[in-house]
């Protein structure tokens, strides 16, 4: 079964992933089910007429939390005069609810034998792909009306309640309901799942969480429409890019994260379906991509990753004092110790990217009171890219993971374990220093220095991480550059060697504004040129290297968020023309894919394919890619807070035409921008906000 | 004879701790089950200084439940505090922010390494 195949319903943090009848069966090379945090709460959802599976008509995706199957029973060849049709409508929030429609076509009563086959593997996510003997015990019980399907380990225990608002009979593998239905009737009943994660004293975990008056007054459909009337209104002559920028809305709603805790409030989960979970680098990259259409993600954000900053070395969890997480889950393998994510704080660039985030929100919001309030976390985050960030202490991030177990080797956004090599394709001993967690600690010092002075009284500390952030990009000219093919190499090894590969993350360096006005033309090249960018996009890594390859996850796919920073750090720089190439071709390969970008596409040449090739399992929707229209957006009008003023600088592609961003939120209140693609004119204003 | 629990407590009483907030302010009461019945404890944060006693019975801003014995693997450094809670073994009732504040002052595994010390003794090896 493929991801296409697949339909899904989401709630952030609970989702339902069926086949296209709308049964659940545990498969596992996906994860197919219904799943909340981590768990999967029903692993069997069969539903059957006579003992017949049913076969699906169609499949209407109502909204992302609601969906429609229309389906017959028996055979895809006979079921043209189907006697009996069923209309199986779903939708999730908080609890998972189905209502079943069984119609009679006949011109006679019908009885039909009608049953849900139900059960539950409670498979953590981390167990889906091998599900092992459970340690724990499961049951299921039939109660007064209800089917209870558990599992227990010591006082870890996890429930799935299943009830039916018509009379069924109950047994422990489902539920079955005996029909009479009159001739061109229809029988209907509501079928419902309830989750439990129990906490001490029987009560469920997420009690707390139902405090939130708005949270439970609030439809599903209420919340969404409250979610796009409160985002910018996009008018442009550009189709495609329209309908991506809806979808991407709409999506950011579907992921928008309710961590445990933080009541009401949300942030971005990461993707759909392995990574609904928080993640720092995501929900920071998402949040900040989000920054002049949802500004509120970022709050939710900084904060939640501010209260779970690291306080403790613990090497299993590659933890750190001052450390920004990597990766939080709730399911088994966390709570019992086997996996580290509670929460796993394996990535390098998390710190800076929070810092990064921390400033520009509030340039943005004007929200100082937050920045004052994360003071404190703020500069435990600082002082971790000084002590425990350089690990060889010469000035440099670095990454070696201490959990040889199940810890990320390589602790950047390319984190598979081929993700970072050399031109060659040899793999560089650790610790490794990728080029863009410089550029990153770089901006966080300059930005950081400006919080210092205007909220935390403190201009020594802002004079000191200027004079760092100079230092650090004196170094880092000096030791990244690859002189042979004027570019930066994505890394640095141990023995501060060049690891030489061509790749995206200059991309990177220019967003963060570390690259010296003299070498960002060279850098510009090889991001629209034939090596890195493929025609849709810019390829992680550039054909000709060692590991290129274009279904390589991060050695040579084109992921939209990469491309979209590149954009962005290429309009900084003043190339606007080259911003808007990768702007306009990204908008091009949304259409294949009905507005919603993919995690990752396919490295091919676009004059090869013609179409953007999707990532075999990548993950969607995800967040990140759907933050890439904001982004690019973002890019093509020039957006800038300046002081309580913000500045629009529109340079479009000609074929773009017209853009009309109304409503952008921020200190501002709400201001409109306008932008116009010309004929050979790109703008050529510079982004200087930091010295560059 | 103090168990790790009474030590533990004790030792955070009237400290000033720079890794809270200032703004974190409130109190938290620990109801631990042993065989004599409930130990409780209430600890008071008010800007980065706290106070730790049994004495003064209180309104309680979030309520912290756990068996004695899993508490003290938990301030032992031996069972991670957020696992502990996914476990059930620990919960807490009420603003859930003031307990993961309260974390930061529990400590770590022992025998964990600095980044630096990890390198340096691979670099030694080779």
């Amino acid at each position: 079964m493929t991801t296409d195949d697949l339909v899904s319903i989401i709630d952030g943090s609970s989702f339902v992933v069926s086949d296209r009848r709308g049964d659940i069966d545990a498969s596992p090379s996906v994860p197919t089910g219904m799943f909340l945090y981590d768990t999967r709460f029903l692993s069997k959802w069969h539903l059957t007429v006579d003992g017949e599976r049913l076969n699906s008509l169609s499949v209407d995706d109502v909204q992302y939390f609601e969906t429609r199957f229309f389906l017959v029973p028996g055979e895809p060849t006979h079921y043209v005069d189907a006697k009996v049709s069923i209309i199986r409508q779903r939708n999730i929030g908080g609890s998972f609810n189905e209502h079943l429609t069984v119609l009679n076509h006949k011109n006679e009563p019908i009885e039909l034998t009608i049953r849900i086959e139900a059960a539950s593997d409670f498979a953590d996510l981390f167990e889906i792909k091998d599900i092992q003997h459970k340690k724990g015990r499961s049951y299921a019980r039939v109660e007064n009306g209800l089917l209870r399907l558990g599992y227990q380990r010591e006082n870890f225990r996890r429930e799935t309640l299943i009830s039916a608002s018509e009379s069924a009979q109950f047994d422990e593998a489902g539920l079955t309901f005996q029909v009479r239905i009159e001739p061109h009737d229809s029988w209907e009943t509501e079928l419902r799942v309830d989750t439990r994660v129990e906490a001490a004293g029987g009560r469920d975990i997420r009690e707390g969480m139902s405090h939130s008056p708005e949270w439970i007054k609030a439809t599903m459909q209420e919340k969404l429409d409250d979610w796009l009337a409160g985002a910018p209104t996009l008018n442009c002559d550009s189709e495609a890019l329209a309908t991506c920028y809806r979808r991407s809305m709409i999506d950011l709603a579907a992921l928008r994260y309710q961590p445990l805790g933080a009541t009401g409030q949300t942030m971005p989960a990461a993707g759909l379906p392995w990574f609904m979970a928080l993640f720092g680098r995501d929900s920071i990259i998402t949040s900040y991509q989000a920054l002049p259409f949802a500004p509120e993600l970022a709050h939710t954000t900084l904060r939640v990753l501010a209260l779970l900053i690291g306080t403790h070395l613990d090497d299993f969890r590659d933890e750190e004092p001052g450390k920004i997480l990597h990766e939080m889950r709730n399911g088994e393998s966390a709570a019992f110790e086997e996996q580290p994510h509670s929460p796993y704080y394996g990535s390098a660039d998390s710190t800076p990217l929070f810092l990064i985030l921390l400033d520009e929100y509030e340039r943005w919001t004007g929200d100082g009171a937050l920045v004052r309030e994360l003071e404190t976390d703020a500069r435990a985050a600082l002082h971790w890219i000084d002590e425990y960030g350089d690990i060889l202490g010469n000035g440099y991030i670095w990454y070696e993971r201490r959990n040889t177990k199940n810890g990320l080797e390589n602790q950047c956004w390319k984190d598979s374990w081929d993700g970072v090599s050399y031109r060659d394709g040899r793999l560089p001993p650790f610790p490794r220093a990728t080029c863009e967690l410089q550029g990153y600690a770089y901006a966080a010092k300059l930005r950081c220095a400006r919080l210092a002075r205007e909220f935390w009284n403190d201009p020594a500390l802002g004079d000191r991480l200027e004079r760092e952030a100079a230092d650090l990009k004196e170094r880092f000219h000096r030791d990244f550059w690859v002189a042979d093919g004027e570019y930066f190499a994505l890394g640095l090894d141990i023995e501060g060697r060049p690891v030489d590969a061509l790749s995206s993350n200059m991309g990177h360096l220019l967003w963060s504004g570390i690259v010296d006005q003299d070498r960002a033309g060279k850098i510009a090249e090889h991001l629209v040129g034939p090596r890195l960018f493929s025609g849709w996009g810019v390829r992680t890594l550039a054909t000709g290297e060692g590991r290129y390859n274009p279904v390589g996850y991060h050695v040579g796919t084109v992921w939209p968020f990469d491309s979209s920073i590149a954009a962005a750090g290429l309009r900084r720089y003043g190339f606007a023309e080259e911003a808007g190439l990768i702007a306009e071709s990204m908008i091009d390969a949304s259409r294949f894919f009905h507005g919603r970008l993919p995690e990752a596409f396919a490295g091919y040449d676009r004059e090869l394919t013609k179409y953007p090739v999707q990532y075999p399992t990548a993950c969607s929707p995800q967040a990140w890619s759907a933050g890439t229209p904001l982004a690019l957006l973002w890019t093509m009008l020039g957006l800038q807070p300046c002081g309580e003023h913000l500045v629009v600088v529109p340079a479009l592609p000609e074929r773009m035409g017209r853009i009309e961003l109304l409503n952008i939120p921020g200190r501002w209140g709400r201001i409109d921008a306008f932008g116009r693609g010309q004929v050979g004119k790109p703008d050529a204003h510079h982004h200087t906000t930091y010295p560059v | 004879m103090a168990g790790p629990t009474e030590e533990f407590f004790n030792g955070l009483h009237q400290r000033r701790i720079d890794l809270l907030p200032p703004d974190v302010t409130g109190t938290l009461r620990f109801d631990l089950a042993t065989d004599a019945g409930t130990d409780r404890w209430f600890v008071t944060f008010n800007e980065q200084n706290v106070w730790a006693s049994r004495e003064g019975e209180r309104e309680a801003d979030c309520v912290v439940y756990a068996d004695q014995a899993a508490f003290d693997r938990m301030i032992s450094g031996e069972t991670q505090p957020a696992s502990a809670v996914l476990r059930n073994e620990v919960s807490s009732r009420g603003r859930l922010p003031l307990f993961i504040h309260f974390l930061r002052l529990v400590p770590g595994p022992p025998n964990a390494r600095h980044p630096r010390a990890m390198v340096d003794a691979e670099r030694r090896q080779r």
